[in-house]
Formats: C-alpha cells, structure tokens, sequence
C-alpha cells in the first residue's frame, strides 16, 4: 500500500503499470506531506488512518491486467495521413508523439535514408525507455533522428548517446519524472568534432548550433514520446527549464584546452577515440570573472559556484564511490572552462589535477547554507557551528574540467541531478 | 524613350511581378497532401507481476513501514505506527527506516529498489506501507 498526496497519485500510479502491476492499494492525502509543520503532518495521517486500515484488509484490484501489451517493437506502425503540414504536426502533438515545436515529417523513405548511416539491426531494441516503457528500436532512433533534423552520419552518435543515457548511473526514471528541472548534459570529445559540425567554440551552449540542437532535440524526443514522460504526468517539473525541449549537447574545444589533454584523454580515452559522456544535471550557473589574473583567484570564484549550484539538495562531505543517499546528494560537478579563463587557470596550474584538489579545498559553504537533515559533518571533522566552512567534495575525482566556448571570460558549472551515481562515457562505435 | 529609363522599366515591372507572383505569408494556403510517416511512439514492454494476496485482517501480522526519504514521510508514518499499536495491538509493526538507514532514500535504479525491496522482504512483512510524497 502506498500513501500519496493528491498531486502525485498520478505519478505513483504510472510507476506501478511501469513495473508492471495492474493495480495496487493507495491512500490519498492531501497535498502537501513536506514542508509542513509536524503538528499538521499527524494531523495528516490521522485524518487517513481509517482508510490505510480499511484498504491493508478490504481492497480490491479494478483490474488484473496492463492494456496494451504484447505488441512486436519491430516493425513501426506505419500511418495514412491526408492534410497539411501544419494539420500533419497538430495530429503529431495530440497523440503525444512531438513536444509542439514542427517536427520534420518521418516518412518511410526518410527513415530508410537515416538508417544506411548505421550497420546494426532496425529491429535491435536499444532501450526500454522509462517511465512509459517504450521499445526503442534502431529503427525508431533513425525516426527520431529525422523528427529532430539528424543526418544519417549521425547515426552512431545517436545510438551511443542513448547507451550513456539508459546506463544505470544516470537515472532516467528519477531525471525524467522529478519536479526539479533537470536536463541531459552530453559532452562530445573527439575527431568527430569537427567530421560532423558539433559546435564546441563561441555559443556552443547556445541556439545557433544546428548539429547539437538536433541531438539534444532527439534526446528530449526519445524521453517524452517513448518513455512518456511529458508535463503534467508523469513529468512532474514544478517549473521544468527549456532544456526540456533541448538536452545539453556540447562538444570540447580541444584544440584551445591549454593542458593538451581532452576530458575524454583524462578519463582513459585515446584522443582519437569519439566518446561521448552523459549525465543528468540540475540547471547550472555561470561565473562570470572578468578580473582575476591569477589561477588561484579565478578558481576561488569557480568554487563559490561549485559549492552553491543546486542549493537546497546538495549535502556536504560527499562520497564519489558511494550511491546516492539521503546526506550524499549531488556527489560530482563539472566545470565547463571558456578557453581564456582555462589559460588562467593553467598559468598557475599546469596539471589538471591540482585543479581538482583546489577546487576540493575551497568548495566549502558555511553549515547554515545546507538544507536540515542532508549534511552530515563526519566526527573527525571536530568541532563545527552554523557559521564553520564545510566542503561540499572528498575527492579530486569529484571535479570533472571541460574546455568549451569561444573567446571570452564566461565559463558554466554543472551539478547532477540528486539520484546520478556518475557520468556516463561511452565510444561511438561506427 | 532612351535606353537608360528602358532598362529602368524592365527592371521596375520585372520587380512589381516578382513580387506578385510569390504567396503572401499571411495569407499562404498549405497544400493538402497524402502522407505516409512512422508511428514514433513505440510499443510498451512492461512483464506483468502478481500481486501479494490480499489479508483478511491485520491480526497478529506483521506490518513494515517504509519511509523514501521524502520530508515528513517518516512523521506521518511514525503516528500511523501510533495508531496501529492503538488499534491494532496484536500486529507487529517494524519502521524500516529505523532498523536500517539505508532504505531511506529514493532507489534511484532497479538494483537499488530490489535490494530495498529484500530488506523488506527478509522482515517477513505480511504487508507493507510506503509513504511518497512530496
């Protein structure tokens, strides 16, 4: 038996079908439950309790069966449509299949084109994509794919994109129906780069990229059209962000990354290996220092951003090596460095690593600044009051450094969603 | 008339016709056309599970809570225990989220909800109660 508020029994029911029960026994309070007095929260569950015992001895199912299943992923439907193209992208967003911007038509034809871009199987499931369970074919990525303006070269990076993202560590289920706005971050390291257009210098976060808003438009369309997970159910994004409509796709400015080495060469790669890195992310913050010369002063003001971003779930003293926990959130962050403020950096710290263990020491907020119950200050520490510094990270690795964007002092830090272990990196294989 | 003003007027009328001849954006009628496009959705791979059965009563059972981490779900469930030992006193009822801190917290993967869901189940819970939130 599950007790939900009003304004997330919806959310709760679609976990159950997802997992595949038909029905189960719930007891509805009215929302809210958190961040209510404790006085209030009894009141709550005295006001329900007759139901909870009513329901543990008297409930019965209003079914015993999931609509809708056992249908083959392979071939897709194929649909007759007669209007026009405006009336053809109306009929897409009523049957949930666009997120209201016009989607390019996937025409038979058109999908057979994008799938010469890759050598696997139409009928290779991918992923069943969470929460809707969705069956992700090759073929359905190449229907995507159109849908969001790809190419047929793009093909392998599509499909390694959606390995990272369905990876465990990433946590597309929490990510996708959370009420935090959150976004799938994809950094891009390699030749493919430059083969296929991937903006990495001036606006490479911005709009104008047409390459990166196609893959992170594909993204956000395999996540709301096959794994359903669309505003107000079960996506349940208080506010959401516009990167609901384009995930992060953001290739590394390798060539003006002043310690020579790509993030993907730091995590094990070979530089001429095309990876792709994945992770869920809560929206980031941009520091914006236009006045520190040294490598010290410009870090101290990154730091600031690495301990603050996402405030109100991040905990203290975090562990990499350990999963998610109550006082363990927000375990990682990334440092997005435009070129000029990486050469700052890299005058005062020409390994990367006493970057990271920098950042460490001095990502510190004052113990006041984290949310009650999710900080917990080791004994070894000693003695702490509100006002003590405490760090947010334990270790360097925790710190991820990518060179990105054009000429400027502009650089973005990017914090996990709460749920996400690590990022995910995986080879585009052609 | 000279040469130049001809040219002028070729160029003029060459231009009003141009200009004529495209669609006005306001008032462009689409074309009506037959489309054959691929359903993107998707068919559902869900494997259905059986429920537990049903209890009769909750006599002398044993009843786990289990709390998500989710603020207030453990007050909330704390009075249900309350009540449950109130009304209910043959009925053994274990707060999991006391016994073992590490079921506090919301899964975050398959793997981590079926080893919340064997520490449950090593309780030998006959039912269990969830609080969610938010």
């Amino acid at each position: 038996m599950t007790v939900a508020t009003t304004a997330f029994l919806s959310l709760a029911r679609s976990t159950m079908e997802s997992i595949g029960l038909a029905d189960m026994a719930f007891v509805e309070v009215p929302h809210p439950m958190g961040m209510v007095s404790l006085a209030d929260i009894r009141a709550k569950a005295d006001q329900s309790f007759a139901e909870i015992l009513q329901k543990a001895v008297q409930w019965k199912p209003s079914r015993t069966e999931i609509p809708g299943l056992g249908k083959p992923p392979y071939p897709a439907e194929r649909i007759k449509f007669r209007g026009t193209y405006e009336s053809l992208n109306k009929m897409f967003y009523e049957k949930r299949w666009s997120l209201g911007l016009p989607v390019i038509p996937p025409a038979p034809e058109a999908v057979a084109e994008m799938l010469k871009g890759t050598s696997r199987q139409p009928s290779e499931v991918v992923w069943v994509v969470p929460p809707r369970m969705g069956q992700l074919t090759v073929e359905l990525v190449a229907t995507l794919g159109v849908m969001a303006g790809c190419k047929p070269e793009h093909m392998p990076l599509l499909l390694a994109m959606i390995k990272a993202i369905s990876h465990p560590h990433f946590d597309w289920r929490g990510s996708s129906t959370t009420t935090a706005p959150t976004t799938p971050v994809i950094v891009i390291n390699g030749p493919i780069l430059d083969e296929l257009g991937i903006g990495y210098s001036t606006g490479a976060l911005g709009g104008e990229q047409p390459v990166n808003i196609a893959l992170g438009y594909f993204v956000n369309l395999v996540g709301d059209i096959v794994g359903g997970s669309m505003p107000p159910d079960p996506d349940k994004s208080t506010l959401g962000s516009r990167e609901d409509l384009v995930a992060i796709v953001i290739g590394e400015n390798e060539k003006q990354n002043p310690w020579k080495q790509s993030y993907a060469v730091d995590l094990g790669f070979k530089p001429t290996d095309n990876v792709v890195t994945a992770y869920s992310a809560y929206m980031g913050t941009n520091n914006t220092d236009h006045t520190s010369v040294k490598g010290t002063q410009l870090l101290n003001t990154l730091s600031l951003g690495a301990a603050a971003v996402a405030c109100g779930i991040t905990s203290c003293f975090t562990q990499y090596e350990k999963p998610y926990a109550i006082d363990n959130r927000v375990k990682f962050v990334f440092l997005f460095l435009a070129p000029e403020h990486a050469d700052t950096i890299y005058k005062d710290f020409p390994n990367k690593r006493a970057v990271q263990e920098y950042v460490v020491k001095k990502a510190v907020a004052p113990y006041w600044s984290y949310a009650p119950e999710i900080c917990t200050v080791p004994k070894e520490f000693g003695p702490y009051d509100e006002n003590t510094m405490i760090p947010r990270f334990t270790k360097p690795e925790q710190v991820h450094i990518v060179v990105t964007g054009g000429p400027g002092k502009q650089s973005q830090v990017w914090p996990p969603f709460t749920t996400v272990f690590k990022p995910v990196s995986v080879l585009v294989e052609k | 008339m000279p040469k130049k003003n001809v040219l002028r007027v070729f160029w003029a009328a060459a231009i009003l016709v141009g200009l004529l001849g495209l669609p006005s954006p306001a008032g462009a009628k689409e074309q009506v056309q037959e489309w054959e496009v691929i359903n993107p959705s998707g068919t559902i791979s869900i494997q259905p599970i059986k429920p537990a059965p049903r209890l009769a009563s909750l006599e002398g059972k044993t009843i786990v809570l289990r709390w998500n981490g989710k603020h207030n779900g453990n007050n909330y469930l704390d009075r249900v225990a309350e009540l449950l030992a109130e009304k209910m006193p043959s009925a053994k009822v274990i707060k999991v989220y006391d016994l073992d801190k590490s079921t506090v917290k919301i899964s975050g993967s398959n793997a981590e909800s079926a080893r919340i869901a064997k520490v449950i189940k090593d309780l030998k819970a006959d039912i269990v109660i969830g609080s969610q939130a938010d």
